[in-house]
Parts: structure tokens; C-alpha cells; sequence
């Protein structure tokens, strides 16, 4: 069954959209685009198949998908049918400054943005699936299952676009997010900023990829990784939603 | 909802565009300096992941130098602990011109800005952009940054100028407080990323309290004369919209000290220069060629440039002020804000018969001395803030104050027109018993007997109110030159010995370097009547008639007997009447030449009922003229 599921996720067509569950749709909507990348051979296929560069690959594992989601017995209550075992300290540091009106909620529990950190973390093994394939957890090659043994100070691979966004390394819980982007807050009409104009009204703006902010990169006004990030769509890197050229993603909601 | 849509949403307001400003350092950006490939914008600064400082998401490469800081004499905030404050560091991290533009953390993007960069891709020294200066370290002659505790009063500065309401206060005098680095244009006129509009100095104003500026305004404030061209630095053409920048420039300012735009009188004859200035024509206090410090006999205004060291009065709402030993000895001086305030003084000459301080000095603070006894040195001064009187400011100099100790009026200072420099509070204590009415009117000359004053008809037509009437130390101290649009009035610089100013100009010699006669007059001889000082205010000799029975007598009009036989050549006061000297005084006051009368022969002399009442007895002497006479004289 899993398998099953890793083959809907390579199609390269719309022809079976309206089956497909949400997460697909923005995959498809990116080849309608005419950007035909997908989670394929990006860094963020792990199985065997993968004939891209990447730190991070099972030595036995074939299916995609599995490493994140599974169609049954996922963990219950957690979208979107999550397969990957979650960071056992929710409550991360969050960036703050005196120019910051918005309140970041430190603990991510119920976010869509712990999935993230589930590997970028650092601490969090990406081979840790609830419901696993035949091969039982999926063998890493090298033994690298979790961020942190490869990106952390001092490292050859230390440096920026390093992975390891929650700089927990050697084992040792981080959670830090203090020096990176907000997540996790309300980006409403009525935020301070969008007042002041110094960002746009998210329910009015456009997002450049149809629709609104609030639409399309907001959840229930709410600003989390997948704001900004489609993990299944590498075309901008890193896994951008849409092109920074001109910094236009930055300045989709920032108005500088 | 929509309703609470159209009242919560504001627009985009049309200068919030990094991307048109010179901060858009990608290929896309319109200034000199950018990218040659890279495309995005923000990423030159921010990073959204792993950014350090974390604060705020920041991925530019930091400069590590150490920068030397700004400091005045009237500076008396200490620096924080850390300099510069974070926040300010990040702006230094290009603009101190040590980092290459492109230098961020995941390697270094490729700039292109010709001669605006140097060889490793940072800010070339130079350059607007760069305020590290050639050393990259300097920041003396920028506005101070990342000030602490304790700082300036509330007398000064407006407090919720630097203390924005913001959590913690945090933002204070840091480069953010006056610059937007994301909006090149809410300043269009200026475009330095300015944060709000400075047209008239409002973004300074903000923080800094002028006296003179909000009320009682300067001519300085509200003129809307046009700067000389390639004067203005912020983009605004008048005196009134340059605003401070004027004279002051924020960064890398021509003299650091008080960050004028160039050295002190530079800065003022950047405009009061004549018509040699391109686009202005200003009273010229230059020392170019016909400017007054151009002249002979001047101020050292031109010469001097690191004397002038204020310090904060106490109360410090007032202005600044120079103790006796910042203003004597080594440290004697004579800047242009010694006598002018620049932020309060106004358009307009002096009157005539008054002694109120001029509009050109309005706001300069100065002394006055305490009335001691007769022919004694004051050394005790009331600091009088601003000055209502013109001697007041003339006093801060020219006085103990200024001179040191001089029990006999006459310094050891040598002054330029070649005599010893005299004390002219002692000059004019009220309790001489004479003294031209500089301080005090003739009949108000507290040692003075009567007749105090002159008959009117000793006086020109002009001076008709003797007794009351008072006077200008520039009334007869100036330049040369008739005032005009182009030609300041006062004490600046003259081709004349003292500076003397009116239409005749020569004491105590004539324009051959002869000493001056009752022979001159009653010969008219040596342009007497346009050359000799005096007659500018005493006709001595009008209509065939004298105008007191001592000069008239024939005994005093020999060829060799000299106006500086019978009076002291410094006319200020003394402590005999009528200005008269006795044989015993020192030079400056006795003119000592060789000759039997070229020096002072009186040795007593007391004034008489009436300008035509003088006998034999109002004058004695040892051995000369009329010998010994009996009478109770002058001391």
C-alpha cells in the first residue's frame, strides 16, 4: 500500500487531480507552470533512487513518500497523513526584536512547522517512521540519519544553506530558532505592521502564485515554514515556493 | 469585515521601495554600486535561517575594527559599553569601507561600482557612502552614535526624540534614529535613506532643542536666501530648508569638532563672503581679497582654530560658555561664535546712541564687570546670557577676564596695531572719572563731577543727547569700508591703526604719522577735518568758532604742542576728567615720544563749570607751560 502511494506521488501529469490528496496539487499546479521538478532526485528524496547529489540516502529503502507520509496508520491527528516521528521537545526559541509586533508561540506542538523540524531539527532521526516499508526503519547511508551529525559548527558543511535549521547537533537538543525567520504567528490584517504598511495586507496582497497570501502561503492567517517553502517542488532552491529573484518572496509580504 | 478592512489597511506608501534605492545592491538596482549576476535583493543584508546577529536576521559580513569617536567640549554623554551598538554595527559592516559590498555568509557576491569601490569590493575611501574616512575608523567628525548614560538634559534635547515608544525604549541615537535603510526618498530632496523628511532641519529637530530656533528665531532659520552653489549637501536651496546643514553636516563633516562643514570661519564665509560667492551675495567677513580679515588690522579670527572650547553653562539652559582661562593666556582667541551666535543672530546694524546689544550679536552671552573703585582693575564679572549690552561681549576679551592681571590697565600683550593691549573694563568702570559713555551715559558716570557731560555744541548735530546718549565700542572700532550689502560693519578687520572706523580715521597721528594738532585746525592743516578721528562726533573747530576756551588759546595751538600733550592716546577712560592724561602714566596711554610735547606734560587737572570757563589754574605742571598751579585736581 505504501508503495502505492510513492507512485502517485512521482505523477507527472493532472490527469488523476482531483484524487490526489492537497499536497500533490501544488506539484501539479508547478508542471502546469512549466517547471517539471519534483520531489524526485531532489534532496528531499531520500530512498534509493535517488541518482541526485545528496548528504542523506537510505541504502535500502526505494520508496519516496515513506519518509514523511504513509496513507494509513499515521500519527493520529497529525496532517498530512505524517509518517515521520516528531521532535520529542516541541518548545523551540523563537526570534525576537524590538521592531517585532507579532508573538511568536514558542511551543509547535499542533504546528505544521514541527513536521519541518521533525528532521531540521537536527536531533530528530529522518529515519524515524512510524509505519514502516518490508525493510522495517530505512538503513542510512553512512549512518547518517539526522542533520545534525553533518551540519554543525565547525563542520565542513556548516555553512548556510546548512539544513540544520534547529542547530541541534551530536545528539544534544538546540531547538534554537532565535536567528531565523518568525514562524508560528498570526499574520492578520489587523497585525501592527499591516497597520503601519510596512507589511502588506495578507488578505489583499497577492502571492504571486494565485490567489492571496492568506490564501495561498497562510494557515488560518497563521505563518509557518510551508509559507514560504514547498518541500516536493525543488525548482527554487531552497525548496522556495516561488522564485526570490528581485526578492520577490521576500517582498510578497515585506513592504521594504 | 470589509469595513474594518478599509480602516485597519494602509496603503503602500510610494517611498517604501528598497527595490528602487540604492540599497538594491542585485543586478536589477539603479546606483553606481551592484551585482553583476545576483538577483535578489534583501539576501545583501537578511537571511531568514541561521542569520547572525540573529537580530535582525542579519547575514552581511561584520566589521571587527574599532572606530574612534566624535567629541566636544560641550559633549558630555558618556559612550555605551559596546561601540557601536549592535544595531549600528550592521549599517558599518559596508559603510565603514572595510567589507567588500557582496561579503555575506555564503560566500561573496560580485559587485561592480568603479572607482566607488575599492580593488577588494568595498566602499572606496572617499566616497559619500564611505564615513570610516581613508582609516575606515574614524567616526570623530560623524553624529554620535550609541550614546549611554549619563547624556544630556532634557534643557537640550527632547527626550522622547531618541527614546522611542517602543518595548524597552531600545531605539535610541543609533543610525537607524535618523536613517530608513529600506526607503531612499521619505527625504526626496536629500535621498539618504533619511527616515523622515529634514526640509528645514524638522528630522534634527526632533532631538535637538535650538534656543533662537523655535522662538526668537535666528534670521538663520527663516532666511530664504539660496546657498552657494555646490554649498548644500542635503539637496535644499535655501538657508531656511538646509536648516542646520547649512553649517553642520551629520558625517564627515569638514571639521569634526561640532561637525561643521568646514573648519569654523570657513563655515561662515561659505555665505559671508560678498559677491565672490557663486549665487549669493552676503556681507563678506572673508579673508579673501577685500574681505576685512584680508586687512591689516584685524581679529585673529583667520588664524586661530583650535581655541574656541565652550563649555556647558551651568544651568545648562543657557548657552555655552568659556571660563577666564579658556579665553586667556594661550588659549586668547577670537572665533566667529565668540562675538556671533550663529543660531540667534538676526539682520540688522547697530542704532546710534545706544549701547543695546546689535542684531548681528543677538544671543551671545557676555560680562559685566563689577563696578570697583576708580582707576582699578574689575576682576569680578557677572556672566550675562544672552547680552543686552555690545561692551558686554567686547568685554570677555578685553578685560581681566581675558587679559589676566593688570593693575596699570596695560598688558604685556602686543595687539596689531603694535602698542600694548589695555584693559577696557578698567577702562570703563563707571567709577573713573571720565569715560566716553560706552557702559553708562555721561551723566549716569558715577565718578564723574559736574559738569558730567560735554555741551551739546562740543557735539556734531548727530550726538545731541549728551548725558543720556551711550555709544558703541563699534561706533568707533570697524571696518573701514562704508556697510553696505556686501560690507559687514564691525571690528572684523580694517586697513586702519584700531580699527578705526567713520569717515575721518587717523589717531593720534595724521595720515603722514605726524601727531595731531590745535595747529591742524586753526591752520587747516593735514585734512584735519575729514582725517582727524575725533572730529567724527567733536567738530572742535566749526563755523571760525572753538568749542571750549582751552583749545582756543593761542599758547596751545604751537605746531608742537599735540592733542596727546594734554589727553591719553587710548580715549576710553581714565581717572582724571575730560580723558586728560598726566605725565606719569604708562605707555600705552602716554604717547612718549621725544619730543618735550609728544608725550602727556599735564601733571594736574581739574574740569572746569563750563566748556568756556577753563583758567590757568584747572592745569598744572612741573616745569613746563604754566608751572605749578593751586587747585584740587585729579588724581
Amino acid at each position: 500500500m505504501n508503495r502505492a502511494f510513492a507512485f502517485t506521488a512521482n505523477i507527472k501529469t493532472a490527469a488523476t487531480s482531483m484524487r490526489l490528496p492537497t499536497i500533490v496539487v501544488g506539484m501539479i499546479f508547478s508542471v502546469w507552470m512549466g517547471t517539471a521538478q519534483t520531489v524526485v532526485n531532489s534532496k528531499h528524496d531520500l530512498s534509493t533512487g535517488n541518482t541526485g547529489t545528496t548528504q542523506w540516502q537510505s541504502t535500502n529503502e526505494s520508496q519516496v513518500c515513506i519518509f514523511c507520509h504513509t496513507p494509513h496508520k499515521s500519527i493520529p491527528g497529525v496532517k498530512p497523513l505524517w509518517n515521520k516521528s516528531l521532535p520529542s521537545n516541541t518548545t523551540f526559541s523563537v526570534y525576537s526584536s524590538p521592531t517585532l509586533d507579532a508573538t511568536p508561540n514558542p511551543n509547535l506542538a499542533g504546528s505544521y512547522s514541527l513536521l519541518c523540524l521533525s528532521c531540521h531539527d537536527g536531533v530528530t532521526a529522518m529515519n524515524a517512521l512510524v509505519n514502516t516499508s518490508t525493510v522495517g526503519q530505512p538503513a542510512m547511508a553512512g549512518n547518517y540519519t539526522k542533520l545534525g551529525q553533518v551540519y554543525y559548527p565547525g563542520s565542513i558543511f556548516a555553512e548556510f544553506p546548512g539544513a540544520n535549521i534547529g542547530e541541534g547537533y551530536g545528539g544534544v537538543i538546540s531547538n534554537n530558532l532565535s536567528n531565523d525567520h518568525p514562524i508560528n504567528f498570526v499574520y492578520d490584517p489587523a497585525h501592527p505592521d499591516v497597520t503601519k504598511g510596512t507589511l502588506h495586507n495578507p488578505d489583499t496582497q497577492p502571492s504571486g502564485i494565485g490567489g492571496t497570501v492568506s490564501q495561498k502561503m497562510l494557515y488560518d492567517h497563521v505563518l509557518e515554514c510551508s509559507s514560504c517553502h514547498n518541500p516536493h517542488n525543488p525548482t527554487h532552491a531552497p525548496f522556495l515556493k516561488k522564485s526570490n529573484s528581485n526578492s520577490s518572496l521576500c517582498l510578497t509580504c515585506h513592504n521594504k | 469585515m470589509s469595513v474594518l478592512l478599509c480602516l485597519t489597511y494602509t496603503p503602500m506608501p510610494l517611498h517604501a521601495q528598497v527595490a528602487q534605492s540604492k540599497h538594491n545592491l542585485s543586478v536589477s538596482g539603479s546606483g553606481t554600486i551592484r551585482a553583476t549576476t545576483e538577483q535578489e535583493i534583501c539576501k545583501f543584508c537578511h537571511i531568514p535561517h541561521k542569520a547572525s546577529p540573529s537580530v535582525p536576521l542579519w547575514d552581511h559580513t561584520m566589521s571587527s575594527v574599532s572606530y574612534s569617536r566624535y567629541t566636544s567640549s560641550t559633549f558630555t554623554s558618556t559612550y555605551k559599553t559596546q561601540y557601536p551598538s549592535s544595531s549600528s554595527k550592521l549599517c558599518l559592516s559596508c559603510h565603514d569601507g572595510t567589507i567588500a559590498i557582496g561579503s555575506i555568509s555564503t560566500g561573496q557576491i560580485t559587485i561592480s561600482g568603479g572607482a566607488s569601490l575599492d580593488p577588494d569590493q568595498s566602499l572606496a575611501a572617499g566616497t559619500t557612502s564611505n564615513i570610516g574616512g581613508a582609516t575606515s575608523t574614524n567616526l570623530t567628525d560623524d553624529h554620535p552614535i550609541s550614546i549611554g548614560t549619563p547624556h544630556f538634559s532634557a534643557a537640550q534635547y527632547n527626550c522622547s526624540g531618541c527614546h522611542y515608544p517602543r518595548p524597552n525604549n531600545i531605539v535610541q541615537v543609533e543610525c537607524v534614529r535618523c536613517h530608513d535603510p529600506h526607503s531612499e526618498s521619505k527625504d526626496g530632496a536629500t535621498k539618504k535613506f533619511l527616515s523622515q523628511s529634514n526640509q528645514s532641519s524638522a528630522l534634527c529637530r526632533t532631538c535637538h532643542k535650538k534656543t533662537y530656533w523655535a522662538t526668537n528665531p535666528s534670521i538663520h532659520q527663516s532666511s530664504t536666501k539660496t546657498t552657494p552653489t555646490g554649498w548644500s549637501h542635503n539637496g535644499y536651496a535655501t538657508v531656511a530648508t538646509n536648516g542646520c546643514e547649512s553649517c553642520h553636516k551629520p558625517h564627515t563633516a569638514g571639521s569634526a569638532t561640532r561637525l561643521l562643514k568646514a573648519v569654523e570661519q570657513n563655515t561662515c564665509d561659505g555665505c559671508h563672503k560678498g559677491t565672490t560667492n557663486a549665487g549669493v551675495t552676503e556681507k563678506n567677513v572673508s579673508s579673501e581679497s577685500g574681505g576685512p580679515f584680508a586687512k591689516t588690522y584685524r581679529h585673529p579670527t583667520y588664524t586661530m582654530d583650535t581655541k574656541h572650547n565652550p563649555v556647558n553653562a551651568s544651568p545648562i539652559t543657557s548657552s555655552p560658555t568659556e571660563i577666564s582661562t579658556d579665553v586667556s593666556g594661550s588659549n586668547r582667541h577670537a572665533e566667529c561664535p565668540d562675538c556671533h551666535n550663529p543660531h540667534g543672530a538676526k539682520s540688522g546694524l547697530h542704532a546710534v546712541k545706544s549701547n543695546s546689544l546689535s542684531n548681528a550679536l543677538s544671543g551671545v552671552w557676555g560680562l559685566e564687570p563689577t563696578a570697583v573703585a576708580s582707576w582699578t582693575q574689575p576682576n569680578g564679572f557677572t556672566r550675562i546670557d544672552p547680552a543686552t549690552k555690545e561692551y558686554q561681549v567686547c568685554m570677555k576679551c578685553h578685560s581681566y577676564y581675558g587679559l589676566g592681571s593688570a593693575p596699570t590697565g596695560v598688558t604685556t600683550i602686543i595687539g596689531p596695531s603694535g602698542t600694548n593691549i589695555t584693559d577696557q573694563a578698567m577702562e570703563y568702570n563707571i567709577n573713573n572719572y571720565s569715560a566716553h559713555p560706552v557702559k553708562v551715559g555721561a551723566n549716569s558716570q558715577t565718578g564723574s563731577y559736574a559738569p558730567k557731560a560735554l555741551a551739546s555744541a562740543q557735539m556734531t548735530s548727530v550726538w545731541n543727547t549728551v548725558g543720556t546718549q551711550t555709544m558703541y565700542c563699534s561706533d568707533c572700532h570697524g571696518n573701514d569700508q562704508a556697510t553696505s550689502t556686501t560690507v559687514a560693519q564691525g571690528p572684523h578687520g580694517s586697513n586702519y591703526k584700531y580699527m578705526l572706523t567713520g569717515t575721518a580715521k587717523y589717531w593720534p597721528t595724521n595720515a603722514s604719522g605726524t601727531l595731531w594738532s590745535l595747529n591742524d585746525m586753526r591752520s587747516n592743516l593735514n585734512s584735519w577735518s575729514t582725517n582727524l578721528f575725533c572730529v567724527n562726533c567733536h567738530p572742535l573747530h566749526s563755523g571760525g568758532q572753538w568749542k571750549n576756551n582751552v583749545h582756543e588759546r593761542d599758547d596751545h595751538q604751537g605746531s608742537n604742542i599735540y592733542c596727546i600733550t594734554c589727553h591719553v592716546v587710548v580715549p576710553h577712560g581714565t581717572k582724571r576728567s575730560r580723558l586728560i592724561g598726566y605725565a606719569t602714566d604708562p605707555s600705552p596711554y602716554n604717547y612718549n615720544g621725544g619730543a618735550t610735547y609728544a608725550k602727556l606734560a599735564v601733571s594736574g587737572f581739574r574740569k572746569a563749570s563750563g566748556p568756556f570757563d577753563y583758567s590757568e589754574n584747572n592745569c598744572t605742571f612741573n616745569s613746563v607751560c604754566h608751572g605749578n598751579q593751586s587747585n584740587t585736581f585729579d588724581p
